[in-house]
């Protein structure tokens, strides 16, 4: 090759080089730039590099795999053959980790329409579990300020676990209860203080159960004290997070979420191991100053949207529970507040009179 | 004359390793593998994740495979044909056939060499995966008999009316080994509107044709998915037609569901026959087939164009294949929802009328080479037969092959080889 040749050469490679840096040089203040108006960023600092790749290399490209992947998860659904699926909701997540829609409809997907699919029990569970990862595990993740995915995370144990819809329903709680008593105790109640001294049990919790002892303090000290074996529980620990992310003007889901859970709780709150491997759910009337909390935080914050109605409907119940329980006290206190806040012709005669209107007749 | 052909198979194959072809799909091929192995979850259990892991390994197999021949099998002759080097060859006495021949064999050669590679990469992880279940637990015995093994499978053919209880089929068992231990799995399915509805009480009977119950069990059986009974192989006679038959029982509450069974895979035995290291080979040799049959089509479109045009062509070829099944299909009668216009309904448009017959005559044409698929059957544990091995070799090899040779010869023979490319 003639000197020229060469020269020419390392003149290429030289402005090559110094491209290359300059591109270097501009790329974190472009990044900088570009964080505040694109979101697609969040969350992918720590994220696998098989997303970052995807998110990055393919571009919008992805978006058409996406839709390959999804074409055969169909198909493959209809086949009845499952065995994919989970990986296959893996690599479509991974493909479009920031579209809530995405996470929200394969944890569903999985939870709800393939579980049912599967004979045996543990099965059913395994596929439940999917579900519950999927989002716990991967949707938070790589959505954290999206509350909507922390909504879903609650509605799956809110109703699927926590709900009787499924015929294995108490098959789910019973395992539930039992992943629950193995990083919080018998009880279904930690000590928090011994937890958080104890780093080794909290990264234990927190990849077995994706709890934060901290933040389960907060919402116990809100709502508590609550039992979390019980799925509403971690129902009403989601929605909490969700909240937390929304903001100041609230999220509806979350918050009827809350109250919901908070009134399910109360009914059926407290749950017994009975013989052999069988659960009792028992009423917890501690958990009325909680359950009234949640109701008064969403009247609050919405207006007009039956949080109203729900709450009278709520205290109405827990008046004659109460009453039946020979808690006297504290049925009145739900009447007064009943009667204070949503008078009808039927509270208008008072307590004495409502009860003896609605409650049990004597010898029912 | 078969010194010749093998002596231009050393020279492409030479070729092949020198340009480094062979390393770098050899790696390529390893790190899809690899991947694969290490990204793969499955469906949280040992024998899922097998299945998946078998499944998308074979199909990278041959995708990759498929590929990466086809481009090799273009440049083989239109490479030579543009830069002259053809001429040291066809001024010997070579015949076009041989010189073919000798660079189809030696692509297949390149070919063998990886598959080998591959089916023993795949062998490794199924036996990996088989020792890290333990044996005798749920997932244990799933591994080995339904994952790790080659199970024959027959539908049963409904006997007697519709409505007709209790429910009967006809089944004819396979051949089985003399003293045969291990488990048949009898998979069934019904047909449910609703989802999550009550199980299905019922008893299963098999009852040879001498009127003799050779097993019966009680199931209770989910209406949703894919239910499976275990059927003890001492108690099936191969090769004999047996009556499957089963009546549904009251549950607890004394009430019956009369769900019916599904309409397209109403029952099926899967009977243990073979052992999964065979089935493997068996289905890499199916695959071998499909890549014979594109290394092929890539050297004869290698005579007729140059190397980037030919590649285009023969790749636009297997899409518009694969592609025009999708469009039968999808456009098949009973897939399209008609609309019911007030008025005069307007046919399909003469592109959609040439579209639907192009697609039809492409499908018609290219079917056969379709129909020998592994598909999900080595991951699913299912045999895949000798004589499906032979069927594919004879139509892909012998047949498209031949056909393609001839063309790939006429054109060779035609072919003014000074003249400028």
């Amino acid at each position: 090759m003639s000197r020229d040749g060469n020269r020419s050469e390392v003149v290429i490679l030289s402005a090559g080089v110094a491209l290359l840096v300059l591109a270097g040089v501009f790329h974190k203040p472009l990044l900088k730039a570009r964080m505040p108006s694109v979101s697609d960023q969040e969350g992918l600092s720590g994220a696998p590099p098989v997303v970052v790749f995807t998110t990055v290399v393919l571009g919008g490209f992805r978006g058409i795999i996406a839709d390959a992947l999804w074409l055969r998860a169909s198909y493959l659904q209809d086949e009845g053959r499952f065995l994919e699926l989970v990986q296959l909701a893996d690599w479509i997540t991974k493909l479009e980790p920031h579209t809530s829609d995405i996470w929200v409809f394969h944890a569903w997907n999985l939870a709800y329409n393939i579980s049912v699919m599967m004979p045996l029990p543990e099965d059913r569970w395994r596929w439940v579990q999917q579900g519950l990862h999927l989002l716990r595990d991967e949707g938070v993740r790589y959505n954290p300020s999206d509350p909507r995915i922390y909504q879903e995370l609650g509605w799956l144990f809110q109703h699927k676990l926590g709900g009787e819809s499924d015929r294995l329903h108490a098959y789910y709680k019973i395992q539930w209860a039992h992943l629950v008593a193995d990083q919080l105790g018998r009880n279904g109640r930690p000590d928090y203080d011994e937890l958080s001294r104890d780093p080794a049990r909290t990264l234990a919790l927190h990849q077995a159960l994706g709890l934060d002892p901290a933040r389960m303090q907060v919402v116990d000290a809100l709502y508590g004290p609550l039992d979390w074996r019980v799925p509403q529980s971690h129902a009403v620990y989601w929605a909490y997070r969700g909240l937390q992310v929304a903001g100041s003007d609230g999220y509806l889901p979350c918050s009827r979420m809350i109250y919901q859970s908070m009134a399910e709780l109360f009914v059926k709150g407290r749950l017994t191991w009975g013989p052999g491997d069988t659960i009792t759910m028992l009423a917890d009337a501690r958990l009325l100053p909680g359950v009234m909390r949640a109701y008064e935080d969403a009247l609050s914050r919405y207006e007009g949207v039956g949080v109203r109605e729900s709450y009278a409907n709520f205290l109405v119940g827990a008046t004659l529970m109460l009453h039946a329980r020979g808690d006297s006290r504290r049925s009145r206190n739900c009447f007064d507040r009943l009667h204070g806040a949503y008078p009808t012709p039927q509270t208008a005669d008072g307590y004495e009179a409502f009860i003896a209107a609605y409650g049990p007749r004597p010898g029912a | 004359m078969y010194n010749r052909i093998f002596g231009i198979a050393g020279l492409m194959f030479r070729q092949a390793v020198r340009s480094r072809f062979v390393v770098s799909l050899f790696c390529l091929l390893l790190t899809v593998l690899v991947g694969f192995t290490l990204t793969i979850q499955g469906d949280g259990t040992a024998s899922g994740r097998l299945q998946v892991l078998l499944s998308y390994a074979m199909g990278a197999v041959g995708s990759v495979l498929g590929m990466a021949t086809l481009w090799l099998a273009c440049g083989s002759l239109a490479t030579e044909i543009e830069s002259r080097r053809i001429h040291l060859v066809v001024v010997k006495p070579v015949r076009v056939i041989e010189l073919w021949l000798g660079k189809w064999m030696g692509i297949l050669a390149v070919v063998l060499l990886q598959l080998v590679a591959a089916g023993l990469f795949m062998w490794a992880a199924a036996r990996i995966g088989e020792h890290r279940t333990v044996a005798g637990t749920p997932d244990g015995i799933a591994v080995r008999e339904e994952v790790l093994v080659a199970r024959e499978w027959v539908e049963g053919r409904r006997l007697g009316p519709p409505g007709d209880r209790p429910v009967r089929w006809s089944l004819s068992c396979p051949e089985l080994p003399e003293g045969a231990t291990g488990m048949a799995t009898l998979s069934y399915r019904f047909l449910s509107a609703w989802r999550d509805q009550p199980p299905v009480i019922g008893h299963w009977m098999l009852r040879g044709e001498d009127g003799r119950i050779w097993f019966e069990s009680d199931c209770t059986a989910n209406q949703d998915g894919v239910n499976r009974l275990k059927i003890p192989l001492a108690q099936l006679r191969g090769g004999e037609p047996v009556e499957l038959l089963f009546e549904e029982r009251p549950n607890a509450a004394g009430q019956v569901t009369g769900a019916t069974f599904h309409p397209e895979r109403e029952v099926e035995l899967l009977v243990p026959t073979g052992g999964f290291g065979a089935n493997l080979m068996r289905a890499l040799l199916l695959l071998f087939c499909h890549v014979a049959l594109l290394a092929a089509l890539g050297v004869t479109a290698g005579t007729l164009f140059t190397f980037p045009v030919a590649v285009f062509a023969s790749l636009a070829l297997v899409v518009a294949t694969l592609l025009a099944q999708f469009f039968v299909f999808s456009t098949a009668p009973e897939r399209v929802a008609h609309e019911h216009h007030h008025g005069g309904e307007e046919g399909p448009s003469w592109i959609e009328r040439v579209g639907a017959h192009a697609s039809e005559t492409v499908r018609m044409a290219m079917a056969p080479t379709l129909r020998y698929r592994v598909g999900l059957r080595l991951a699913e544990g299912r045999r895949i037969p000798w004589r499906e091995v032979q069927a594919a070799a004879a139509v892909l090899i012998l047949g498209y092959g031949g056909v393609l040779c001839l063309a790939g010869c006429l054109v060779l023979r035609r072919r003014e080889w000074a003249l400028p490319v």
